[in-house]
């Protein structure tokens, strides 16, 4: 399938999105995202499906997952995801603020691609995102 | 091949003879055979060339024999006086005197005939006016009529010659042969005045022909036969066979029907021969001449009974050749064959009886080699079993070490054998039982020193064995003037958690066996093992015998107390309920405060980045201070997470040097200690049996408290060391020359949220030091605290060794 170009991320707080949107916007990606509140709506997005029914056909070049959300965890998200013969390829990284290592070892056994434990401080959470953002960025190329 | 490859051999020497007798006795065969062949064809065309040379003589003979008696005849009947008879002939009834001269003449000239020819039996002359017999040797057949006899009327009818069928004659009864010539008249030489007439006896004529029978053999002989097959002469096998026995063998036929040749077949008596027949044309005869098979073959008979007995002989050699090679080359293999199963059966005697210098004789020294491994694997297994079986499970210190050297040295050989054990200060090794030695002899080696070789060599932890030890590197031996020190050592350390607490010394002046030094290898893991559940199992001996004392005297006031726990149980239930639930929610909470306190410190950051350059000092400060507080909010959540986990968690236990542990600790603070220009100070730490990553939040938490409290100090100095170290446990300290405290609220500073100084003069969350104390209870240690105000602080932590 071919690549979307786009960032997919998966939030339910919208000041996290928020967040994480102003540290893209350090590195220019914050126009390459596109922002879903909960894991049914993921999942709705990943498989076009529901609201994304009519979206741009492509698969987003990283998913960033929440695992504490509303309706669907990301957990199962990324179980179904992981699951699907032409979703598997795309690489999944856990933004979370669960430091409990149960759910570490869940999402690695799943298959996740990093694992990343939100900093609280500000400077840390934009340097970690910034981090990501590029390092997918430059694998896949040219957003 | 095929059928080659079907046989099976069950051993090697019953397929050496198979092949022996195959290769030596086929090629044989095969000549014979052909020598066989070629006698036989040999043998046949010979024979049957004598038996046709023998008839074509036979026959020229009797045709020889025929024309003389055909000439004599011509003679007699050609005589004057005969053929002048026929005047007296005319006369017949009145005979004058001159006729009856005449006839006497005659007459007298018949009879000399007869004597001179004695195969004639008979000689008569019939009157062809008559038909009567005028003249004859028999006078008793004057006078017959014989118009009716083949001889006179044939004679008559051709005017010729004429033979007759052999016959029996009447008076002789003898098988006879007639001739009869016709009398011609002496004036006409046409006209027939009388025929002549001889009777031959065949006994006197062809019978003594027939009857030589030389080339024939024992079995061979000549047949005449008239043309009904009928037998004319006396045969070898059949007695008065002429004119009696008819003939009915297929050469007779043939020869009977005027054929000549040479043939196998069947004769008279049904017997095989071989026969050659011919026809004799003058006679209207056959003739055979034949001899038997039997006879004819009886040379290659004899030369097959010579070839079966030259092959059975070659049999017999090769066969004896075949056993003898075969047991010389087998003999060895039998002799290894045999050795093997015998070290199947665990019989590990030496191959003998195998010296050649061939490939056997290698094959044998290589099973010699083989087995002399076995025997000393062996060997050591049995050593290795014999030490483990003395020494498991013995529950004395005395025991197992004297069970051990008996057993080495019944093993090893050894002259001298000594158990040397750590005394309790670990500072000496004190000889504990020995055997072959004196023990005033024994001295105790103070310190296994690096120095000396003994010491080097034991600090490995391996065993060593040493030839030609130096004496005087002899670990320390009294010295008596008889007592010869045997050079030859091989020590043993005993170790426990890697400690060498015992060692074993064994001495010889003969080296040690390779199979000893083996064994004892192979066994130090079982001496440690045995050794060290020895020394537990004493130890739990010892404080079980303490305990029991203790409880006894515990058991009274048990009493007491007892009614007294009852009411404290309760309250502890609830107690530890209202713990798990604190620590629980203590979970969730920090959890969940983490995300709202990121958003504050995001947002508030973030917000003051957009508005920093429109704001006052005063505004700014504001920000610091929600920004600092956040970050304090932070550290208090962590603290909390690990407060509550503490309780939770289950130790990981590793014996580790404390100073990796504190190095790692240290690196933490490297920016804090160049920015204050602390001196660190780190001593040389024991190892300890700790959850590293436990001991290292000790080891921060207590070296963050000193940066923080030497902040204001003048020459910062932190240092880490040993404060006292006993069989059983280690206390570390960390001393800084920072604030201090005061001693009276000593009590404090290790409970929850219990701080000494303002968060305005030195941050902290209050949780850090009780977490200290609850990961040092953890490890049933302890931890305490010393200080004066403004002469630093001392920490105090007691860890076990165990």
């Amino acid at each position: 399938m071919e690549n979307l170009k786009r960032i997919l991320l998966v939030e339910d707080d919208y000041r996290d999105v928020e967040l994480t949107l102003a540290a893209l916007e350090e590195i220019n990606l914050a126009n390459k995202i596109d922002v879903v509140n909960d894991g049914e709506e993921a999942l709705d997005y990943l498989f076009k499906r529901g609201k994304y029914k009519s979206r741009e056909s492509g698969n987003p070049v990283v998913v960033m997952l929440d695992l504490k959300m509303p309706k669907i965890g990301g957990l199962e998200v990324l179980k179904q995801l992981k699951e699907s013969k032409e979703l598997r390829i795309i690489p999944v990284v856990i933004l979370t603020s669960s430091k409990m290592e149960c759910d570490l070892t869940t999402s690695y056994n799943l298959g996740v691609n990093a694992y990343v434990v939100k900093p609280v401080e500000f400077e840390n959470f934009v340097k970690v995102v910034k981090e990501l953002g590029s390092f997918w960025a430059t694998l896949n190329e040219s957003i | 091949m095929k059928y080659i490859k079907k046989i099976r051999f069950n051993s090697i020497k019953s397929r050496l003879i198979y092949w022996f007798l195959l290769m030596g006795l086929a090629p044989l065969l095969a000549l014979m055979i052909a020598a066989y062949i070629q006698r036989v064809n040999a043998v046949t065309i010979s024979s049957e060339e004598k038996i046709a040379a023998i008839r074509d003589l036979k026959v020229a003979k009797l045709n020889q024999w025929v024309d003389e008696n055909i000439g004599d005849l011509n003679v007699m009947s050609g005589d004057y006086q005969i053929r002048s008879l026929e005047a007296v002939f005319n006369n017949h009834g009145k005979r004058t005197i001159e006729d009856n001269n005449k006839l006497k003449v005659a007459n007298e000239l018949l009879y000399r005939n007869l004597i001179n020819h004695k195969r004639f039996s008979n000689i008569f002359i019939i009157n062809s006016n008559t038909g009567l017999i005028e003249l004859s040797t028999n006078e008793n057949s004057i006078g017959c009529d014989e118009v009716s006899s083949d001889y006179y009327k044939k004679v008559l009818e051709s005017k010729n010659l004429y033979i007759e069928e052999v016959h029996f004659t009447e008076y002789t009864n003898k098988p006879h042969l007639t001739f009869s010539n016709p009398i011609l008249c002496l004036a006409h030489s046409k006209h027939i005045i009388g025929v002549f007439v001889v009777e031959i006896d065949l006994d006197k004529s062809i019978n003594e022909l027939m009857f030589n029978r030389v080339g024939l053999g024992e079995t061979g002989e000549t047949i005449l036969i008239n043309k009904d097959t009928v037998a004319l002469n006396e045969l070898r096998w059949y007695k008065n066979a002429a004119l009696k026995l008819k003939i009915k063998a297929k050469p007779a036929k043939r020869a009977a029907k005027g054929e000549t040749g040479v043939i196998v077949s069947n004769d008279y008596r049904g017997k095989e021969v071989l026969e050659a027949y011919t026809y004799l044309p003058k006679l209207g005869w056959g003739f055979v001449s034949k001899q038997d098979m039997s006879e004819i073959n009886a040379p290659i008979l004899k030369m097959v009974h010579q070839f079966i007995i030259l092959f059975f002989a070659s049999a017999f050699v090769i066969f004896i050749m075949a056993v003898t090679i075969s047991k010389s080359i087998l003999k060895p293999i039998i002799i290894l064959e045999r050795t093997a199963k015998k070290i199947g059966k665990g019989d590990f005697s030496i191959v003998t009886g195998v010296n050649s210098a061939d490939e056997l004789g290698s094959l044998s020294k290589s099973v010699n080699k083989m087995i002399l491994s076995l025997k000393s694997k062996e060997l050591i297994q049995k050593g290795v079993k014999d030490i483990s079986s003395k020494i498991m499970e013995q529950t004395s210190l005395q025991q197992f070490s004297t069970d051990i050297i008996t057993e080495l040295k019944a093993i090893t050989k050894a002259k001298t054998v000594v158990f040397y054990v750590l005394n309790e200060l670990s500072s000496k090794y004190e000889p504990f039982v020995s055997l072959g030695i004196q023990n005033e002899l024994l001295q105790s080696i103070s310190t296994l020193e690096a120095t000396t070789k003994f010491g080097k060599n034991m600090n490995t932890g391996d065993v060593f064995y040493q030839t030609d030890y130096p004496e005087n590197e002899m670990f320390n031996l009294k010295k008596l003037a008889d007592f010869k020190i045997p050079k030859q050592l091989i020590a043993i350390p005993v170790k426990v958690e890697e400690i060498v607490v015992a060692f074993i010394v064994l001495l010889n002046d003969k080296p040690f066996t390779i199979e000893s030094y083996q064994i004892i290898k192979q066994s130090t893991l079982n001496i440690d093992t045995s050794y060290s559940s020895l020394i537990s199992n004493l130890r739990v001996g010892i404080l079980a015998e303490n305990i029991l004392k203790v409880n006894e005297a515990l058991d009274d006031k048990s009493k007491i107390l007892g009614k007294k726990n009852i009411a404290l149980l309760k309250q502890t239930s609830l107690t530890s309920e209202a713990n798990k639930e604190l620590e629980s929610f203590a979970y969730s909470v920090s959890h969940d405060l983490r995300a709202p306190l990121r958003h504050i410190d995001g947002f508030t950051k973030l917000l003051n980045s957009k508005i920093k350059d429109n704001i006052d000092e005063k505004a700014q400060g504001y920000f610091d201070n929600i920004i600092s507080s956040s970050k304090q909010m932070n550290q208090l959540i962590d603290d909390l997470l690990t407060f509550s986990r503490m309780n939770r968690k289950e130790l990981n236990r590793k014996n580790i040097k404390m100073n990796i542990v504190v190095n790692g600790a240290l690196k933490t603070f490297d920016l804090d200690i160049k920015n204050n220009k602390v001196e660190i100070v780190i001593d040389k730490l024991s190892k300890a049996k700790i959850d590293t990553a436990l001991i290292s939040y000790v080891w921060i938490n207590l070296m963050s408290n000193a940066i923080k409290f030497t902040r204001k100090t003048k020459n910062p100095k932190i240092h880490i060391g040993i404060d006292e170290e006993t069989e059983k446990q280690i206390v570390y300290f960390i001393k800084d020359n920072g604030v201090g405290f005061n001693q009276k609220y000593v009590d404090k500073i290790f409970g929850v949220f219990q701080r000494l100084h303002t968060s305005n003069e030195f941050p902290g969350t209050g949780i850090g030091l009780a977490n200290v104390k609850r990961i040092i209870n953890k490890h049933n240690g302890s931890i305490r605290a010393e200080g004066k105000i403004n002469k630093g602080a001392t920490f105090f932590i007691t860890l076990p060794k165990t």
